[in-house]
């Protein structure tokens, strides 16, 4: 039930709308800017955006850039799926200590975490003692300052946004489903499988969604735990903008990474929509 | 609950715009203010405790001190240029040359500095921009429980290094100096960095990481990952003093001595103010605090004398400053954009 607002509490916005185009749409229009015009100043033009893709480092970059996103994203469904299950069916006490563990990467600094998985997975460090110590290997090997250091980093911040959605689609099923299916003769993964899943869907690709835009996004992470070699579009586009003062390389790679994850969010919400919808219906 | 729609919304926008009208920056009963770039790390401390405390008290301004690495600090004098986040800046002489060829800084008046008299004759600037006030000399930290000492940067190449070294990324000023050196070693220079890029290649095979930030360098160190590096002298005596296995040479074709300027910014409301501090920073006290542990700053000040074990690793003699390589940065920062891309597209691990 929606109602006309009245001439005075329109005002009530104006905070949130000042801050909005000061802080954001105006940064925006900018970085817009720089993209469409060539290095200098000049006419606005798309020649920027077709240096960019001509150029096969750049084409790479970016490619890398998508690529960990996808396998983060795969990586930490696979993890927060039966993770959020698990939660969503445990007692209150047993569920608050498992949101907590999940959420606790979040709550120390990057810097400390970095530190931490020097520790972990050093050539000196936990992994590698343990895997020589079993004389799994004679060599330490090199775990750290590769792409595979980066995924694991990234699967450990994002995973509290992957299960959080996933946790919230999960509870709104009724439980009544999965024990009317179990009665009928369905074990508890089919029950799982054929019922919970279906319908929290829409919460898994929301979450999978945001998982992806976060990744191509990340900087500190894999700055800090992929080292100096370890390029992806953020820390190319860092690079540029700070220490060779090209804005303008800076800004073209940004919208095309900015345009990236907004295809995938609308292309995701609209896959969630059609899911819903079609399951329940336009009253849904 | 209210509708919101696009009217509203810009009509509510446009009147939040005249609130922003009021400027409060000119108001008088401000007391005067000055914001000073400085280094990061125990050089903030440093110059907290050897430069704006004894400035405050002498002045009665408030300094307000900003730790930000050179090159972002450059970026955002950059991004609101005509109302620069800072009047003061501390800044490596790479960044500076940038600073200056983009028309973001100031002139500095050294006739009204009577500190910068006492600057070693070799260093003085005569381009109209700040003086130099610090040196940080770029050397080769080394494991001594784990690798011999070197003795020279050509030393870094050779096999009983192999799989022990951390290189600084290409994007850093340690990386560029190194890469100068590298270039320089084999017949190449500023003007002809090819050969410091094939020297740099060739060492990459020995290379166990890349770190992107000195505080990661330094865990490597401690953990024993890493146990040589090119590394500034100042960096290497603070992990020292907190207990990590490290030491420090100054290799025999030179150690590197980077110099840091103190700048002012363009169109700062406060350049009188600006150019006291500038002149505290270069007194005799400032420069003598700044070159004792722990922050290991080289003096630019000809009078600072130090304790023989600290003079060891800071330049404070008319001797130990002739002997270090000074690099070329006008040249290099022509050049910076394009080693830059080829450091991303060739070095890789």
């Amino acid at each position: 039930m929606a109602y006309e607002s009245t001439g005075a509490s329109q005002w009530l916005v104006a905070p949130l709308a000042l801050f909005l185009a000061v802080y954001y749409l105006a940064p925006l229009a900018v970085l817009f800017s720089y993209s469409l015009e060539p290095r200098g100043g000049g006419a606005l033009t798309l020649a920027n955006f077709v240096s960019f893709f001509r150029d096969p480092f750049l084409v790479e970059t970016l490619w890398v850039t998508i690529r960990l996103g996808i396998e983060t994203t795969l990586i930490t469904l696979v993890i927060a799926v039966p993770f959020a299950y698990f939660a969503s069916r445990s007692e209150p006490g047993v569920r608050r200590i498992l949101i907590f563990v999940t959420l606790l990467p979040l709550l120390t600094s990057t810097v400390v975490r970095s530190f931490a998985w020097v520790v972990i997975l050093g050539r000196r460090g936990l992994v590698n003692d343990a895997l020589t110590g079993l004389g799994l290997i004679d060599e330490p090997v090199r775990l750290l300052f590769t792409t595979s250091s980066v995924r694991i980093a990234l699967v450990q911040v994002h995973l509290p946004l992957m299960v959080l959605p996933v946790l919230n689609a999960l509870d709104r099923i009724n439980p009544t489903l999965e024990q009317a299916a179990q009665s009928l003769g369905a074990s508890p993964a089919v029950a799982f499988w054929r019922i919970a899943l279906p319908l929290a869907l829409p919460g898994i690709i929301a979450g999978s969604v945001l998982n992806f835009a976060l990744t191509i996004s990340a900087y500190v992470t894999p700055a800090l735990v992929g080292g100096g070699s370890f390029n992806v579009l953020p820390i190319l586009i860092y690079r540029r903008a700070t220490v060779s003062l090209n804005w303008t390389l800076a800004a073209t790679a940004s919208v095309i990474l900015l345009i990236t994850a907004l295809a995938v969010i609308l292309l995701g919400q609209y896959a969630a929509h059609r899911i819903s919808s079609g399951r329940y219906g336009a009253n849904g | 609950m209210t509708q919101l729609d696009r009217r509203s919304l810009f009509k509510s926008a446009a009147g939040g715009a005249a609130l922003t009208m009021l400027d409060v920056r000119g108001m008088a009963w401000a007391q005067q203010r000055l914001v000073v770039k400085t280094f990061t790390g125990q050089w903030n401390v440093g110059a907290r405790e050897t430069a704006a405390t004894p400035f405050e008290r002498s002045t009665g301004a408030s300094v307000t001190l900003v730790a930000v690495n050179s090159v972002e600090a450059i970026a955002k004098l950059k991004a609101s240029a005509g109302s620069p986040p800072y009047d003061v800046l501390l800044v490596d002489e790479g960044p500076r040359a940038q600073a200056i060829a983009q028309g973001l800084l100031s002139p500095v008046p050294l006739d009204r500095i009577p500190n910068a008299r006492n600057i070693y004759p070799q260093l003085r600037v005569d381009d109209g921009y700040g003086p130099r006030q610090s040196c940080s000399v770029m050397g080769i930290a080394y494991d001594p429980k784990r690798v011999e000492r070197p003795q020279s940067w050509a030393d870094l190449w050779a096999p009983k290094y192999k799989g022990k070294i951390a290189l600084n990324p290409g994007s850093a000023t340690l990386g560029i100096s190194f890469m100068v050196v590298a270039a320089k070693l084999n017949g190449g220079g500023e003007r002809d960095i090819g050969s410091g890029f094939d020297a740099i290649k060739r060492l990459v095979p020995s290379v166990v990481s890349i770190p992107n930030t000195p505080a990661v360098l330094a865990t490597l160190f401690e953990r024993g990952e890493v146990s040589i590096a090119p590394l500034w002298n100042t960096n290497t005596l603070a992990l020292k003093a907190k207990g990590v296995s490290i030491d420090w040479v100054a290799p025999k074709e030179g150690a590197v001595g980077s110099y840091g300027h103190a700048e002012i910014a363009k169109g700062t409301a406060v350049a009188d103010l600006a150019v006291k501090f500038i002149d505290q920073v270069l007194s005799l006290d400032s420069q003598s605090g700044m070159a004792n542990s722990p922050y290991f700053s080289g003096p630019v000040h000809k009078d600072v004398r130090l304790p023989p074990e600290t003079a060891a690793y800071v330049p404070s003699t008319e001797e130990a400053v002739a002997a270090l390589q000074r690099l070329d940065w006008k040249t290099i920062n022509e050049n910076r954009e394009a080693w830059l891309e080829r450091w991303d597209r060739e070095i890789r691990l």
